[in-house]
C-alpha cells in the first residue's frame, strides 16, 4: 500500500505556496523609470521562476513526508489457521433471504481472516468443494458471490457428505489449527455418508467443527449438530436473525484469533529519494537560469 | 555631478563660437543672413552697397539681408520621478545641461526666454533675461525632488494656448501620450527626448529589484538580455507611435542620450 510516513510534514507546502507571495528575499534594490513596462516584459520568467521555486519546495516536503510503500510479509503460514466455511445452499435457504444474508456475513469473516488459508464447501442435494484451502480471499469472495441457492440441487441436504468431503480437505494440512465452519438452516435428509463416519473424519484430522443453525429450531436437528461440534471439540450456535448470524461469526472470529502476527512483518520501500533528486534537478535548473550570467550578457 | 557653475562654464564654451542669426524670419532687414542682391533704391542703408557686384554691373547693387527678429523662446521641462535615473549620470543633469544650451543661447540671442517647469499639476516659470537667472534656474533644476513626481498631460497644453506665438523646446523622457496637435498649430516646437541608454536595454546581466518611484511598486526579476531586448523593442513601438504624432504635426524631434555630448547632439537635432 503506498502512504506516507509523516503525512503532516505535507502541509508545509501550503505554507511554502504563502511564502512565495509574502517572504520574498529582498534584493538589491534601484528605481527604475517606466517599470510599468517591464512589467509585461518580466510577467512570463517571474512566472516561470515562481513555478520553479514552489515545484522545488513541494519536492522536497513531500521527499521530506517520506512516501513510502508497505508490504505485509508472512514468514510462516504453517502456523496461520486453515478454515472450511461449510455453506448450505438448498432450497429453504431461499426463504427469507436467508443465502444473501449469509453470504455477506461470511465475506465480511472473510476479510478479516487475513493471515489464514480458507476453503468453501456448498451442500445441498449433494456436497462439492467450491474452493480448496487458499490464501487468496479475492477468488474466494468471487466464487462466492457467482454461488446461489439451487447450484447443488434444491430438494436435499447432505450435510454429512459436505462434513466428510470439507474434512478430506485438510488431509496433506500441516498447520496445527484446522477449522470448520458449518452453516445450515435443515436437517440431514440423505444417506451418502453416515454422521459417524463424518465425525470420525473430522477428528481424525483434528478439525474442529463450529455448526451453526439458522431459521426455526423445528427446521434444523440441534441435538446431531451440536453432537458434531461437541465431539470435534467446537461449539453450537443457533440463530433466528441476521444480527445474530454476525455475531456467532464475530465470535468464532474471536475464539479462533489467529496468532500469526508474530510472524509478519512489514515490508517498508522508501520513495523518497525520487522527489528529492528531481527537486535538486529543478535546483540546478532554477539556479543555472538565475546565475548564468556569461548567458544573460 | 556637474554643479550649475560646471554646466554654464561648459555651455559658454561651446556656444561661444556660434554665430548669431539663429532663428531667421522672412522679413528683410537687419541681419547676418544673406538673402539676395537687388539694384540700390532710395532709403537703403548705403553701408549694405556691394561694391563688387557694382562694380559689374555697372550700377550701385545693395545687399538685402533677412532680418533678425526678437522671437519669444520658452524652455519646458517635463518633471518626473522616472528622470531621477541615468547609468552615465542622472537624466535630470543632462536635462540642465541642455536647458542651460537652449536658454543661454536664447539669451545670447535676445530673445524672450522663458523656462518654465511642469511637475504634478503644477509649473513654475521662470523669465530668464541674464546669465545669473540661468545659474539659479540650473541649480533648482538639479536640486528638483523628483521623486512621487508625475507629469500632468494638460498643463503644457494648457500653458501654451495662453502664450503667445513662440519657440517652444519640450524636454522630457516622453513616456507618457500627449496629445500636442492644439500647441503645434500655434508655435514652432522642437520635442527632445532624453534618455539613458540603460533604460533603454535594461540588460543588467543579474537578478535586481527594481523600483517605482511613484508608486513604490516593485518588480523582481532576473533582467537578461532576451528580457532587455523584449524590453527594448516594446519601447520602441511605444516611440514610433511618438514620433509619427510628432510628424504629423511638424514638430521637430530628437533624442539625446546621457552619454551623448550635448551641444553637437543639439546642434544636429535643430539644424
Amino acid at each position: 500500500m503506498f502512504s506516507v510516513e509523516y503525512p503532516y510534514v505535507l502541509a508545509l507546502i501550503g505554507i511554502a505556496f504563502v511564502c512565495l507571495f509574502f517572504c520574498q528575499e529582498k534584493n538589491f534594490s534601484i528605481y527604475f523609470p517606466h517599470s510599468e513596462g517591464l512589467k509585461t516584459v518580466v510577467k512570463s520568467s517571474q512566472l516561470l521562476r515562481n513555478a520553479l521555486k514552489f515545484l522545488i519546495l513541494s519536492l522536497s516536503i513531500a521527499a521530506l513526508s517520506s512516501p513510502i510503500k508497505t508490504e505485509n510479509i508472512v514468514l510462516d503460514n504453517s502456523k496461520g489457521y486453515e478454515i472450511s466455511l461449510i455453506l448450505d445452499a438448498s432450497g429453504s435457504m431461499q426463504e427469507n433471504n436467508k443465502f444473501a444474508i449469509v453470504k455477506t456475513i461470511v465475506v465480511d469473516f472473510i476479510k478479516q481472516r487475513k493471515t489464514d488459508k480458507l476453503a468453501l464447501s456448498i451442500f445441498a442435494d449433494f456436497a462439492y468443494t467450491a474452493v480448496p484451502l487458499t490464501y487468496d480471499k479475492k477468488s474466494i469472495i468471487k466464487i462466492l458471490s457467482h454461488i446461489d441457492v439451487g447450484v447443488a440441487g434444491k430438494q436435499k441436504t447432505a450435510l454429512y457428505e459436505a462434513l466428510f468431503l470439507s474434512s478430506k480437505l485438510f488431509k496433506d494440512s500441516q498447520s496445527k489449527e484446522k477449522i470448520a465452519i458449518l452453516l445450515t438452516d435443515g436437517r440431514n435428509n440423505t444417506d451418502s455418508v453416515p454422521l459417524e463416519v463424518a465425525i470420525k473424519r473430522a477428528k481424525d484430522n483434528e478439525i474442529k467443527v463450529y455448526t451453526i443453525a439458522i431459521g426455526n429450531a423445528r427446521d434444523f436437528d440441534a441435538g446431531v449438530l451440536k453432537k458434531i461440534a461437541k465431539d470435534t471439540g467446537a461449539e453450537f450456535f443457533s440463530t433466528n436473525s441476521s444480527e445474530g448470524i454476525k455475531d456467532i461469526y464475530a465470535q468464532i472470529n474471536r475464539l479462533e484469533k489467529s496468532k500469526i502476527n508474530i510472524n509478519k512483518y512489514e515490508k517498508k520501500t522508501y520513495y523518497f529519494h525520487y522527489p528529492l533528486s528531481l527537486a535538486l534537478m529543478l535546483l540546478f535548473l532554477y539556479f543555472w537560469q538565475k546565475n548564468t550570467w556569461i548567458l544573460n550578457k | 555631478m556637474m554643479s550649475a557653475e560646471e554646466i554654464l562654464l561648459r555651455v559658454k564654451k561651446n556656444v561661444f563660437t556660434q554665430k548669431s542669426a539663429e532663428h531667421l524670419s522672412k522679413m528683410r532687414g537687419e541681419g547676418l543672413d544673406f538673402c539676395e542682391i537687388r539694384p540700390y533704391q532710395a532709403g537703403d542703408d548705403i553701408r549694405k552697397i556691394n561694391f563688387s557686384a557694382s562694380g559689374k554691373t555697372g550700377e550701385l547693387q545693395t545687399n538685402i539681408f533677412n532680418e533678425d527678429k526678437q522671437i519669444n523662446v520658452i524652455v519646458c521641462v517635463m518633471l518626473s520621478s522616472s528622470l531621477h535615473f541615468g547609468s552615465v549620470r542622472l537624466k535630470n543633469e543632462l536635462i540642465a545641461e541642455i536647458v542651460a544650451h537652449l536658454v543661454y543661447s536664447s539669451i545670447q540671442q535676445k530673445n524672450q526666454t522663458k523656462l518654465v517647469f511642469f511637475f504634478n499639476d503644477e509649473q513654475q516659470v521662470i523669465q530668464l533675461n541674464n546669465m545669473g537667472g540661468l545659474l539659479l534656474a540650473i541649480e533648482a533644476l538639479l536640486n528638483f525632488d523628483l521623486l512621487k513626481t508625475q507629469i500632468n498631460p494638460e498643463a503644457l497644453n494648457n500653458y501654451l494656448l495662453q502664450q503667445a506665438k513662440s519657440l517652444v523646446f519640450v524636454i522630457g523622457d516622453f513616456y507618457q501620450s500627449i496629445d500636442y496637435s492644439m500647441i503645434a498649430h500655434k508655435n514652432q516646437i522642437n520635442a527632445i527626448l532624453v534618455r539613458d541608454p540603460l533604460e533603454e536595454l535594461p540588460n543588467f546581466g543579474t537578478e535586481l529589484s527594481l523600483a517605482d518611484a511613484q508608486n513604490h511598486s516593485y518588480i523582481e526579476a532576473n533582467f537578461s538580455k532576451k528580457i532587455a531586448k523584449k524590453y527594448q523593442s516594446q519601447l520602441k513601438v511605444a516611440d514610433d507611435k511618438h514620433y509619427l504624432h510628432f510628424a504629423q504635426h511638424n514638430i521637430n524631434v530628437g533624442k539625446v542620450c546621457t552619454n551623448d555630448d550635448v551641444f553637437i547632439k543639439l546642434s544636429q537635432i535643430l539644424k
